[in-house]
């Protein structure tokens, strides 16, 4: 069994963002990138899955990212060697900031075939920088491979992935047959520590590089604004006398309540 | 988001740009970067929560001598195990990473600035596994330290007795032969660390105790290896081996750490294990003592840089007064305290000793890595330097700590002496790294007594020839601006050579008690130039990443150009730290020389 898994060096959620000077991109001086929080329990989930199958699995992560300074995809790939992958494929990309999914997606999917067979492909739901969420089911598509989003169960049995996903509040199990793409909520699998001797293996453990020659796509991000700065709360009272004044204001200066 | 801020700039600094560790330990960058990476976010997740509830709750001790350790620790400690942090430094044959003592140093730092109490247990088991892995045989290292280094059994080091503290060798506690390495021990020991608890199912103490008929003093015991429980012929712990906790102490601070007193052998049924040959005792502790000083020194250090994160950031929020330089008028602009000059003063104290001690706590684990690997006149002149700077580690490091923690408890004016704000606590868990693993007072004359006037002088000489050629190659470097840093610096270089040959005399002359007065101002006299040393390298390499940043020549232009940009901030506060330290800090050695140099007997003559 082979098992890819696709990840990207995504700014820690807990990073305040500034936008750059020229309005579409972040600004990355001082902001720490991490391995993608979806992704990493995709990694998890392979992982268990390479575990449970025994001899011969292997797992493979794959990042197309920037290869200098904070953004540097190989770190990530190293993130994901130490969670237990076997090796790493770079697919280079300095200008990955913005850049268009399909384009992502094409990358993958052409670094994925260059290795032959597959069985699964897993990655994260979304990049939690640019919430697009749409390489996975491009990906689906790119790999001729049936795809499923949001997975948050997956088991593998007889040639098949047996998906749990949550939608909407409601739960929904699908089978699909291998190879296939699949996309994680946080609930695939535990989170997962690396241990020290994984660390330290993963500096040993290879990361191939494989070129793709990038476009522009179709696709230009052209503003980028950050949420607004939350603001200072307000205490309105104590006890059940406060009640009509915290109305008021979640009516009509908030404006979440509507009747 | 950390509760206690870690300094991982100045952590990878010190290791990469100053140090440059990555040469001289063989590790690539990118898996150095994932280890501290690493190391960060289960400290963050697992310790820093746990720090201030379990500083409330404590330990629990039981009528049955059971002792329960507070809410969370358990949780924290299987992750520890889980993550195969407890084996960093034993021998890949106990199951161990064989990582170097430079990456454990920047390890404790994220520890114990996360959760002293925590590292209590952690660090002393780490200390007993690489004791075993150097003395104990193939059968003991198989039986004890695989589970040591692994971090499931606790280990413990009992030198202390009610008679026996800072003089070991009054000791009292007997063994008495078996068979083979078997002896039957009988003692009490105080004060030992993490001697009973929950968090591991199995204890294993090292116990000094005299055999029958050795020689009294400290050359005549010996070491042993005393379970809690019996093994079983499988090797899993089975049955008691009468070792009993009879109390437990309440203290000033660590609270999360267990300090017991143990019973061994109070009914004659206590079991120990003889580690290399009797009369070794001593020395082989050493194995512990020496690792575990250096813990204790950066225990201060870790602690005072917590403290300093959590100042820096009240200092930046708190609003109060207006600005001096608005002279006596009082303006309608309140400001941030940060804006004056006193807390500045105060949180720049604190910067610059928790970062000299950071960097005087790495070389040191990094001397001990080239030491290991090298051989003849080099491996004994790294020892000799590592000898001078263990005391210092331990004494200065836990000294200039503990100040810099109530330095910045000060910054938060009364809020600092309320629990809410978690300073105070780090003061409390701050003090004893000044008394336990041999006091600040012990350390001082371990360096005067042994370490310099041991050697006629000639591991401290080797230090100051070696900073003097420091000052003397970088005088023009940097375009002269740290000038008048170095030349202070030899100054007070040369301070040290005379403050050396008048205790010379004294010593020369057979004036113990008037040597051993100027004990403690003589180990802060060289600390304080080992501290300004380090700090005047540091600034010369943030000059470099300037120069190579274009940062304008000009102090204000400097300032100006650095303002909102991380990384040139970084440097350039690196630089004036090394200025405040040598001006402010440094300058104090003046007085320290005056201490030592002085004929004042006042001390032994008064009759108190
Ligand atoms: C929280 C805590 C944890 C501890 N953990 C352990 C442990 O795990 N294992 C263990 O064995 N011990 C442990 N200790 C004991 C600790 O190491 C001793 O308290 C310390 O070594 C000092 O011994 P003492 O308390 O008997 O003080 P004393 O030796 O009585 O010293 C009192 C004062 O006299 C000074 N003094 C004593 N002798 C001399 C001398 N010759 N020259 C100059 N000054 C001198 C000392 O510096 C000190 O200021 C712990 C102590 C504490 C408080």
């Amino acid at each position: 069994m082979r098992i890819f898994v696709c990840v990207k060096a995504v700014p820690d959620t807990a990073a305040r963002i500034k936008v750059d000077k020229d309005g579409s991109h972040i600004d990355p001086s001082g902001v720490k990138f991490v391995l993608g929080p979806y992704d990493a329990r995709a990694v998890a989930k392979a992982i268990s899955l390479k575990e449970a199958a025994g001899d011969g699995a292997e797992v493979i992560a794959v990042s197309a990212g920037g290869t200098k300074g904070e953004r540097d995809a190989k770190k990530r790939l190293k993130d994901a060697l130490a969670l237990g992958a076997d090796r790493g494929i770079l697919i280079p990309d300095d200008g990955c900031e913005n850049r268009d999914p399909l384009e992502v997606a094409k990358a993958l999917a052409a670094a994925i075939k260059a290795e032959g067979e597959f069985s699964l492909v897993l990655l994260g739901r979304t990049a939690v920088d640019d919430q697009a969420m749409s390489v996975g089911p491009m990906l689906g598509a790119l790999l001729g491979a049936p795809c499923v989003t949001d997975a948050v169960g997956l088991e593998i049995a007889g040639g098949k992935a047996t998906v749990t996903r949550a939608a909407e509040g409601r739960q929904q199990t699908v089978e699909l047959t291998l190879p296939a793409v699949v996309s994680g909520q946080r609930d695939l699998a535990e989170e997962k520590y690396p241990k020290l001797k994984e660390i330290l293996k993963a500096g040993k453990k290879p990361i191939a590089d494989f070129a793709y020659a990038w476009t522009d796509g179709g696709y230009t991000v052209t503003a980028l604004e950050p949420p607004p700065e939350p603001v200072a709360g307000k205490i309105v009272g104590e006890g059940p006398d406060a009640v009509p004044e915290l109305f008021n204001l979640l009516q009509n200066e908030a404006k979440k309540l509507s009747f | 988001m950390s509760i206690y801020p870690l300094q991982l700039r100045d952590l990878r600094f010190t290791l990469f740009e100053h140090l440059e560790a990555t040469e001289h330990l063989g590790l690539d960058k990118d898996t150095l970067d994932a280890f501290i990476d690493a190391g960060a976010t289960f400290v963050s997740e697992f310790l820093q929560p746990i720090n201030q509830s379990g500083d409330q709750e404590g330990c629990t001790r039981h009528e049955d001598g059971t002792v329960t350790v507070a809410k969370g620790y358990k949780e924290a400690y299987a992750q520890w195990i889980e993550g195969e942090w407890g084996s960093v430094r034993a021998p890949e044959s106990m199951g161990g990473q064989e990582l170097p003592q430079a990456l454990v140093s920047v390890l404790d730092e994220l520890v114990i600035a996360s959760c002293c109490a925590f590292h209590n247990f952690a660090g002393l088991t780490r200390a007993c596994a690489n004791m075993l892995s150097r003395r104990a045989s193939e059968a003991q290292q198989q039986t004890w330290g695989r589970k040591l280094v692994s971090a499931e059994w606790q280990g413990t080091m009992c030198l202390t007795e009610a008679g026996a503290g800072s003089d070991v060798g009054a000791s009292v506690t007997t063994a008495k032969h078996i068979e083979g390495d078997r002896y039957l021990i009988q003692g009490e020991k105080v004060f030992i660390t993490s001697g009973e608890h929950d968090l591991t199912p199995q204890v294993v103490h090292m116990v000094l105790a005299r055999v029958e008929g050795d020689k009294p003093g400290s050359k005549g015991l010996s070491i042993f290896i005393v379970p809690k429980l019996r093994l079983d012929a499988d090797g899993n712990p089975a049955t008691p081996n009468d070792v009993f906790c009879a109390g437990i102490e309440e203290k000033m601070g660590i609270h999360g750490s267990v300090t017991t007193t143990m019973k061994f052998g109070e009914n004659g049924g206590c079991e120990g294990y003889l580690i290399g040959e009797r009369g070794q005792g001593i020395s082989i502790m050493f194995e512990i003592m020496n690792e575990e000083r250096i813990v204790v020194g950066q225990q201060g250090q870790a602690l005072a840089a917590s403290a300093y994160a959590l100042a820096l950031k009240y200092a930046k929020e708190r609003i109060q007064g207006s600005s001096i330089a608005a002279g006596k008028r009082i303006t309608q602009e309140k400001v941030a305290i940060i804006e004056h000059p006193d807390v500045r003063r105060m949180l720049m104290t604190c910067k610059a000793q928790s970062e000299a001690g950071r960097a005087l706590l790495v070389l040191t684990g990094l001397l001990i890595d080239r030491s290991e690997a090298a051989e003849g006149e080099e491996r004994s002149r790294l020892d000799r330097r590592i000898g001078l700077l263990t005391p210092i580690c331990k004494a200065w490091g836990s000294e200039t700590g503990f100040q810099a923690c109530t330095t910045a408890m000060q910054v938060f004016g009364g809020y600092g002496y309320c629990k809410e704000y978690r300073v105070e606590q780090l003061v409390r868990d701050a003090r004893i790294a000044c008394v336990y693993e041999g006091t600040n007072g012990i350390q001082a004359i371990d360096l005067l007594f042994r370490k310099v006037a041991g050697d006629r002088g000639a591991a401290l000489r080797e230090l100051l020839d070696e900073i003097q050629a420091f000052v003397d190659q970088n005088q023009d470097a940097a375009d002269g601006r740290l000038k008048d840093e170095l030349s202070a610096l030899a100054k007070h270089v040369g301070e040290v050579h005379e403050v050396f040959a008048v205790l010379a005399q004294r010593f020369g002359g057979g004036d113990m008690l008037g040597s051993a007065l100027a004990a403690t101002p003589f180990l802060a006299l060289v600390g304080n130039v080992i501290g300004g040393y380090l700090l005047c390298q540091q600034a010369l390499v943030a000059e470099a990443a300037l120069a190579e940043q274009g940062a304008p020549a000009d102090a204000a232009a400097r300032r100006e150009w650095a303002e909102g940009h991380e990384e040139r901030s970084f440097y350039q506060a690196k630089v004036e730290t090394a200025r405040f330290f040598v001006h402010q800090l440094l300058s104090e050695n003046s007085w320290r020389a005056a201490q030592c140099k002085v004929d004042d007997r006042s001390a032994l003559q008064a009759v108190i």
